[in-house]
């Protein structure tokens, strides 16, 4: 029996159809599947040319021939108004000029029997002898296939990330999950379960779909290579949708009944930025945001598929390179890009869900894994900013924003990953010295060793090595970018105003203000982690935010200018307004004094860390 | 590590805060043993269990299951198959039935065929729920559910069953009858650690027990040891005459430690020293004092008497 040979394979997948697959709702849902079908067939079909079919109708032969000749109508229309306008105010105005008014008068006329001549030209309709309709079919089908496409993507994108959303916060609210946790069998079909098996019904509604689907590809000319590698590429999207949809369920508890609403919402908010981004984005795809775009499945259906809603994007998609490697050119390697830019966030989902699912306290990624991140992270980034290696100042610069904004949020995310909780770091601080070992090198029972790698401890040093790893690219590239500028550069250049009017040693101050700042935050949220109150997310977000934000929106409002009192703004939490306005030994007292702030916040929060993780005895002799 | 304790923790702690819910514990337990684990409410009970199920991570120690290090970042897929775990509340499917809900778990702990099939019958077979196999869980009763959340335990043929709480919540009649599936599954050689309020019950089942208090393990003894130590024999003594007769000879013996007259009965209550013949000497002495009696019964003091008596009643 097939259902006992899942259940030996995969249990959790026996399960979860064996919950879901039901007379009535496998009835209903096949019921639903034709019922769309025929709303898009006949929908289709009510554009079917019939006897009044318009003479410049996209698909009567006659219209190459009758179009100039309706333009030229519309021309003499307008021309037979403004006749008329003026006529009319002639009469109104000049009464007393019949001369002119007669003149006018004959042009209308005269414009009117044109008119009326170039009209009876033109017939309204196009004959049925000469409608192309096996253009009108093949266009027909694709349609079809189109919008059964978009409605598959976003059934299966939303739909499926609402239900695994909806069943895995359900499963840990009631505690069900905790018995599948004990259990011996690997996580991994645990996880590919409750992926196959949780939206199975949403899975026989595309099913019953395929035959329809697959019979409009070939109506519709589009090759079958193209409709198996969409199919392909739209199969490990749904794993990396649903994967994350898995992974904001087992981990945003704290939403509760909200979670799945808010995950599908955000789900539909990436799919719907992601049409914006492909309709907009005629004019470039060489922006270092692209690995983001292509996660949205449409995109590639957009390349792959004729007529598929925007069709400028595709040819553009050609023209995408990595580090000079022309991924666009070849239709192979684009579908393969595709399938590594998935891979690459399943695999780090997965590492996360592994860790999540055996111990739901537990950090999204260890220490290692998010360096393995972020470098990763950055290689992709700069890969997609250098598509190739002409020009490359320019190519930094119009990508900086990205650039700086996506490493934000990722170091943001990190920082929020990885500080642990009070009672983690009261583990770690008091138990610590029962883990080393004398029969240990020197490194291995290191605190250094500890606060680089260690699961429990303060992120902190963590943070900085995150840091260094996402500016060295850019240190780099400020201190070699006066090699690289082209002679035809403009004083207005951004790479000659950073070379000349900031000055590179400033830059790499600036960029040192950033790692210290950061670290600063990252130390700020740690200590608010260690509050004994319960809200300690809420303060440890707040008072960042409160840093980052506050001083620039004071300054703002108090309009004080980084160009007049640099001095105020390289103080604050955004010193970069005053490039190009400050003295160097005043960004690096600026920088000084971040340093202080960041050795006194550090050396509370290590007292903090000593405090929590005193024993009993060592608290009772200290007090 | 010693090859025939199934249990084995050194050193194990759990710390919340500046609360120790279970302080620097060494605990054993031998294999095919029934451990009883007694103690207040926060004692720290449930989260042994709990660490002791990889359902909770240490914060310092370790713990040895059949002599193999357990460690809850591992996925440890041997130990798991030797650990059976019934938490005190038991979430259940409930849109699945009975025989479908341990095929699920059966197969999640590898069970093949035709051993699954037979151990779903016999596992069915010994929690009784053989005529609602094929009902919905939602329709069962909670001492039915409570069975089926056993069963689900005890799947896979577990070495070590770990029930906190077992029997709260459930009617006489469903005590029993998990009493009795615990003593089966005693026979079948499973060592078995049971949390209970219910002393009565665990007198009734363990082999040793283990008093917890503020995190502590105050007490870890056989039950026959305990016993031996601290429990005094008592003697119910009734009479249909005066009951002041009674005590009068009663005092005049040197093995009576402690009197406590029960006037509503008409009934004494003796904490005797001596032994069985010293008993029967004492009974002669209060036949021959012509003493109306209509009863004399001799008892041991109880578990929870015994409980109460070390002072283990603080609540942390």
């Amino acid at each position: 029996m097939l259902l006992d040979k899942i259940g030996d394979c995969n249990p959790q997948l026996l399960r979860e159809i064996k919950g879901r697959l039901k007379t009535f709702p496998v009835i209903l849902t096949i019921c639903l599947s034709l019922i769309v079908q025929l709303a898009i067939v006949l929908g289709q079909l009510n554009d079917l040319p019939s006897k009044t079919y318009s003479i410049t109708g996209k698909y009567c032969d006659l219209a190459s021939v009758y179009k100039p000749k309706r333009q030229q109508l519309y021309r003499l229309d307008n021309q037979y108004y403004q006749a008329q306008r003026d006529l009319s105010q002639a009469t109104k105005l000049n009464p007393n000029q019949p001369e002119k008014i007669q003149q006018l008068k004959t042009k209308q006329e005269q414009l009117k029997i044109k008119r009326e001549q170039l009209k009876a030209s033109i017939p309204d309709f196009c004959p049925p002898e000469e409608v192309n309709m096996k253009q009108w079919w093949i266009d027909f089908w694709r349609n079809i296939f189109n919008s059964l496409s978009i409605i598959s993507i976003f059934t299966l994108v939303l739909g499926g990330t609402y239900l695994i959303i909806n069943d895995v916060a359900k499963e840990e609210r009631r505690g069900t999950l905790n018995f599948i946790r004990l259990s011996p069998e690997l996580e991994a079909n645990i996880f590919l379960g409750k992926i196959l098996g949780v939206p199975v019904l949403l899975y026989l509604l595309i099913v019953a779909a395929l035959p329809l689907h697959l019979w409009a590809s070939i109506g519709g000319n589009i090759p079958l290579v193209n409709v198996l590698s969409f199919d392909l590429i739209f199969a490990v999207g749904c794993l990396f949708f649903y994967s994350a949809a898995m992974l904001f369920g087992l981990w945003a508890r704290f939403f509760s009944f909200f979670q799945p609403w808010l995950g599908s919402a955000a789900v539909f908010g990436f799919l719907m930025l992601a049409w914006k981004l492909i309709a907009y984005s005629y004019t470039d795809v060489g922006h270092a945001a692209i690995w983001f775009q292509i996660l949205s499945p449409i995109n590639i259906a957009a390349y792959l598929f004729p007529n598929f809603v925007f069709s400028n994007s595709a040819s553009k998609i050609e023209q995408l390179q990595f580090f000079s490697f022309p991924i666009g050119k070849s239709f192979l390697s684009l579908i393969g890009l595709h399938l590594l830019n998935y891979g690459f966030w399943i695999y780090f989902i997965w590492q996360a869900l592994k860790r999540l699912f055996r111990n739901p306290n537990a950090s999204l990624l260890n220490k290692s894994q998010s360096y393995l991140l972020t470098i990763c992270l950055q290689f992709i980034f700069w890969g997609f900013t250098l598509q190739d290696f002409e020009n490359i100042n320019r190519k930094v610069t119009n990508n900086s924003f990205f650039l700086v904004f996506m490493n934000l949020v990722l170091l943001f995310g990190l920082i929020a990953i990885l500080s642990p909780l009070r009672q983690t770091v009261q583990d770690w601080a008091r138990y610590r010295h029962q883990k080393t070992s004398r029969y240990q090198s020197w490194w291995y029972n290191s605190l250094l060793r500890d606060l680089i790698f260690a699961e429990k401890s303060p992120s902190i040093l963590a943070t900085a090595i995150h840091l260094l790893i996402v500016t060295i690219p850019f240190m780099i590239w400020v201190v070699i970018s006066p090699s690289l500028q082209g002679s035809d550069s403009s004083r207005w250049d951004p790479t000659n105003w950073l070379i000349n009017d900031v000055g590179r040693l400033q830059t790499i101050l600036y960029i040192g203000l950033f790692i210290t700042l950061m670290s600063i935050c990252a130390t700020v949220a740690q200590i608010m982690l260690m509050l004994k109150t319960s809200k300690r997310h809420v303060w440890s977000i707040g008072s960042v935010a409160a840093i980052v934000f506050l001083p620039p929106i004071a300054l703002c409002i108090a309009q004080v200018r980084p160009d007049l009192k640099p001095f105020v703004w390289l103080f604050s939490s955004f010193p970069w307004a005053t490039m190009g306005h400050a003295s160097t030994p005043l960004v690096f007292f600026a920088l000084l004094f971040d340093l202080g702030i960041l050795a006194i916040l550090n050396s509370y929060l290590s007292g903090q860390v000593k405090t929590v993780g005193q024993s009993e005895t060592q608290e009772l002799l200290t007090n | 590590m010693t090859k025939d304790l199934a249990i084995c923790t050194r050193g194990l702690t759990k710390q919340f805060d500046k609360h120790t819910a279970v302080n620097n514990l060494d605990l054993e337990i031998a294999e095919g043993e029934v451990y009883g684990l007694i103690g207040p409410n926060g004692a720290g009970k449930t989260t042994l269990i709990r660490m002791l199920a990889a359902a909770e991570e240490p914060s310092n120690g370790e713990i040895f299951i059949n002599g193999d290090r357990l460690l809850r970042d591992k996925s440890n897929p041997t130990l798991k198959r030797r650990l059976g775990y019934l938490p005190d509340d038991y979430p259940l499917y409930d849109e699945l039935t009975v025989w479908d809900y341990l095929d699920y778990f059966a197969r999640l702990y590898h069970l093949r065929e035709p051993h699954r099939t037979q151990r779903l019958h016999e596992v069915i077979e010994l929690i009784q729920l053989g005529n609602k196999r094929n009902s919905v869980i939602s329709t069962l009763s909670r001492g039915m559910k409570q069975r089926l959340c056993l069963a689900r335990t005890i799947i896979h043929e577990p070495i070590v069953l770990l029930l906190d709480e077992p029997v709260s919540g459930l009617d006489p009649i469903a005590r029993m009858q998990f009493r009795e599936i615990i003593k089966t599954l005693q026979e079948a050689g499973m060592t078995i650690l049971i949390s209970s309020h219910v002393l009565s019950d665990l007198a009734e089942l363990c082999t040793s027990v283990g008093i917890m208090e503020l995190g502590f393990l105050v007490e870890s003894a056989s039950l026959r040891d305990i016993y031996e130590r601290l429990a005094h024999q008592q003697i119910v003594i009734s009479t249909l005459g005066n009951l002041e007769e009674v005590t009068r000879e009663l005092k005049n013996n040197s093995l009576v430690e402690e009197l406590e007259v029960l006037p509503a009965t008409n009934t004494v209550r003796v904490n005797f020293s001596g032994k069985q013949e010293d008993s029967a000497e004492l009974l002669r002495s209060l036949v021959s004092a012509g003493i109306p009696l209509s009863n004399f019964q001799c008892t041991q003091e109880d578990l929870e008497s015994i409980f109460l008596k070390l002072g283990h009643k603080q609540a942390s």
